[in-house]
């Protein structure tokens, strides 16, 4: 049984690790290949500063608020064992500000201490009224996606470094199964126009007195498009921009000094942080994840695609919950397999 | 009297910040610090300086939250302005926890700092030994850039230093008005057997993903942050004198902050150091009138902060200066009586 991932971001990764985890005992015959044009470092997940933390609202998918929670249980889990620092997994507290009061996120209940402000701490924070205090977890992707690369490796999961034009040309090779972790750029391999750019862009600085993610919120325009710093193990991040439809990854100017200044005003001390690098990167956004089976016919053949693409801004967020829906998905197609090729006897 | 000579001898955090408050309140003092050390050899350069105070058993508990609300008021307006990381002032966040509940459960500081509450449930579960926490955010003031910040506005005010041992304040007599006392540990030598070393050893080592503080609430186990180095202690042995690293204290250190958090076993670049706490029961912010043969020498105490140095910082150094007005009132007040 042949299975191929196309995709070595975090869904990609984590959903061969998932899958792998899952079936290589009851498949014997499983064999898990891992297709990308990029790897680790020059991934989107990469660029990603990595802090768990789902959009404000869930706009009614539970299913999503549903993944999310696994994937925060599932590394709070993870949290004391060895591999944490391999990972790039530790806990980060922090403020998420607004301008106005806001009802409770759905993940309140999710991470830990989550309370409001007190007038004091909103001192610290000129011009915003309201906000949160919580304790979530940071995730980064230059470590996790390594940590993975290696687990997969150890596993016998073979990677090819390759640009893959089709579902078609897999199945022609004799894959089975394919599973669309594709990202951004799912589009070229089946056209989606619900998958869009959400653009965005961070300027990386050295500032390690900041020991808290600072997340600010213009409800006016949208999430991530205000200014936010978050510290990780070897810089901090400082980002603020999300413009829908555009699909440059060339740093701009322009983004650059207004994320800048609002930083420096949000955090005076920063003016004094040396700039290490920027990055500008595409967030596959979607109007809800796609996270799906297709079968698609191929003469005689019947050929599966599990699709597993559309996490925006929230991919590290969500990454887990979704790679064992995939594995699900997965699950049911060898059931389905199973079934077919199994004389009369009881269902599986 | 002009220009009152000034000399605080002490350059850790006592003496540099009680000379900084000195010049501000009294712009016609000529201050000068005296010290046999200056960062990064002090004690206050070993301390993590966490804002999270000592109760002294004989200082009136009032006095102790107004001196730690001044502190951290004062500290506060630092970490938010654009001087805060070279004066080495950020907020941390963390818990304290607790084996058995305290008796205690909301301590005297609790609305000083920011955010206090008891830990939730989901919290305790990463700490499996212990029973009950407080969750809060406070300050960290890093030394050595808080004390190198201290020394730069004290040259700024024009403030002169100089390397000096000074093995009796009245030495000092004839070359200067008032001596302000902040020799912390030295005062012992000085005189006061009141004055006993609480031993401290910590471990600075590199773990940039440790971003919250832990603390146990025995306070002999803790995990602070810092800017580069996070410091892990510790000890509390009253009455060693002993400045030299201990190997087996840095191992059960290691091993007891490894048991908060586990992820520490990845830390790198592990440095000892050790620190004699000043301690009191009760510190000495007091004048006091040194005289031999009818020459008088006003003096200034302010030390025998122990564990709590940094937390209580600037409430002494304001208490401390606003003690050396009133001496210099006093030296006015007697010169113009003695012109009449």
């Amino acid at each position: 049984m042949r299975v191929a991932v196309i995709g070595a971001g975090v869904i990609g990764l984590s959903s061969a690790l998932c899958i792998h985890e899952q079936f290589h005992g009851l498949v014997p015959s499983l064999e898990l290949e891992v297709y990308a044009d990029h790897f680790t470092p020059h991934t989107t997940s990469d660029g990603a500063a990595g802090l768990w933390q789902p959009y404000l609202s869930d706009h009614g998918n539970l299913q999503e608020t549903l993944w999310n929670k696994e994937t925060f249980d599932y590394l709070l889990g993870h949290l004391h064992s060895p591999a944490a620092k391999e990972m790039g997994l530790f806990l980060l507290s922090g403020y998420n500000l607004f301008t106005e009061p806001v009802p409770d996120p759905s993940w309140k209940n999710i991470v830990l201490g989550f309370r409001n402000l007190t007038p004091k701490e909103l001192e610290l924070f000129p011009g915003y009224s309201y906000g949160w205090f919580n304790t979530a977890l940071m995730l980064e992707g230059r470590n996790y996606l390594p940590w993975l690369t290696n687990r997969l490796t150890q596993r016998g999961v073979k990677f090819f470094h390759k640009k893959v034009e089709s579902f078609q040309e897999l199945f022609s090779q004799g894959v089975d199964v394919v599973l669309n972790c594709s990202g951004m750029r799912s589009g070229e391999l089946q056209p989606d126009p619900e998958l869009q750019p959400g653009r965005g862009q961070i300027i990386k600085v050295l500032a390690p007195w900041v020991k808290h993610f600072i997340i600010t919120h213009n409800l006016k325009s949208g999430i991530y498009n205000s200014p936010y710093v978050i510290p990780g193990s070897e810089f901090t991040v400082l980002g603020g921009v999300y413009q829908y439809g555009n699909w440059s990854e060339e740093n701009n100017a322009k983004d650059h000094k207004s994320i800048w200044d609002n930083c420096c005003q949000l955090l005076p001390a920063l003016q004094k942080a040396k700039i290490v690098g920027e990055w500008s990167g595409l967030r596959p956004a979607r109007p809800s994840v796609r996270l799906e089976r297709e079968s698609i016919r191929l003469g005689n053949l019947q050929a599966e695609v599990i699709h597993n693409y559309g996490h925006g801004g929230f991919g590290i967020t969500i990454h887990w919950g979704c790679a064992m829906a995939a594995a699900r998905l997965f699950g049911s197609i060898l059931q389905e397999r199973k079934a077919l090729g199994t004389p009369p006897g009881p269902r599986l | 009297m002009a220009s009152p000579k000034v000399a605080v001898v002490g350059a850790g955090v006592i003496g540099l910040s009680t000379a900084l408050c000195i010049t501000e309140t009294c712009p016609s003092c000529s201050v000068t610090v005296l010290s046999d050390q200056f960062s990064p050899n002090t004690t206050s350069d070993v301390a993590a300086g966490m804002l999270i105070p000592h109760t002294y058993p004989d200082t009136p508990i009032h006095r102790q939250k107004q001196w730690f609300k001044e502190t951290f008021t004062y500290l506060f307006a630092i970490s938010n302005s654009a001087e805060a990381s070279e004066a080495g002032i950020h907020l941390v966040s963390g818990w304290q926890v607790f084996k058995s509940t305290p008796k205690e459960e909301l301590p005297f500081w609790s609305d000083v700092v920011l955010g206090f509450r008891p830990m939730s449930e989901a919290e305790l579960q990463k700490f499996p030994q212990h029973r009950f926490g407080q969750a809060f955010t406070t300050l960290k003031c890093d030394c050595p850039p808080y004390l190198l910040w201290l020394e730069k506005k004290l040259k700024a005010a024009g403030t002169q230093m100089y390397t000096r041992k000074v093995s009796d304040l009245w030495e000092l007599h004839g070359e200067y008005d008032i001596v302000v006392n902040c020799t912390g540990m030295g005062a012992h030598e000085l005189g006061d057997k009141q004055l006993f070393p609480v031993r401290g050893q910590v471990l600075k080592v590199h773990a940039p993903w440790v971003k919250q503080f832990i603390r146990d609430g025995d306070g002999l186990t803790y995990i602070y942050p810092g800017i580069h180095r996070v410091t892990l202690g510790g000890t509390r042995e009253k009455g060693s004198w002993s400045l030299s690293p201990d190997a087996g204290t840095a191992r059960d250190i290691f091993d007891r902050c490894c048991s908060l958090e586990p992820s520490l076993q990845g830390a790198q670049d592990i440095e000892v150091k050790v620190g004699l706490r000043p301690s009191r029961q009760c510190v000495r912010v007091q004048r006091e009138v040194l005289s031999q043969g009818g020459v008088k020498l006003p003096v200034i105490h302010n030390y025998g902060h122990g564990a709590g140095g940094f937390s209580v910082h600037k409430g002494t150094a304001n208490e401390a200066a606003q003690l050396v007005g009133e001496c210099i009132s006093a030296l006015q007040g007697s010169s113009s009586r003695a012109k009449l």
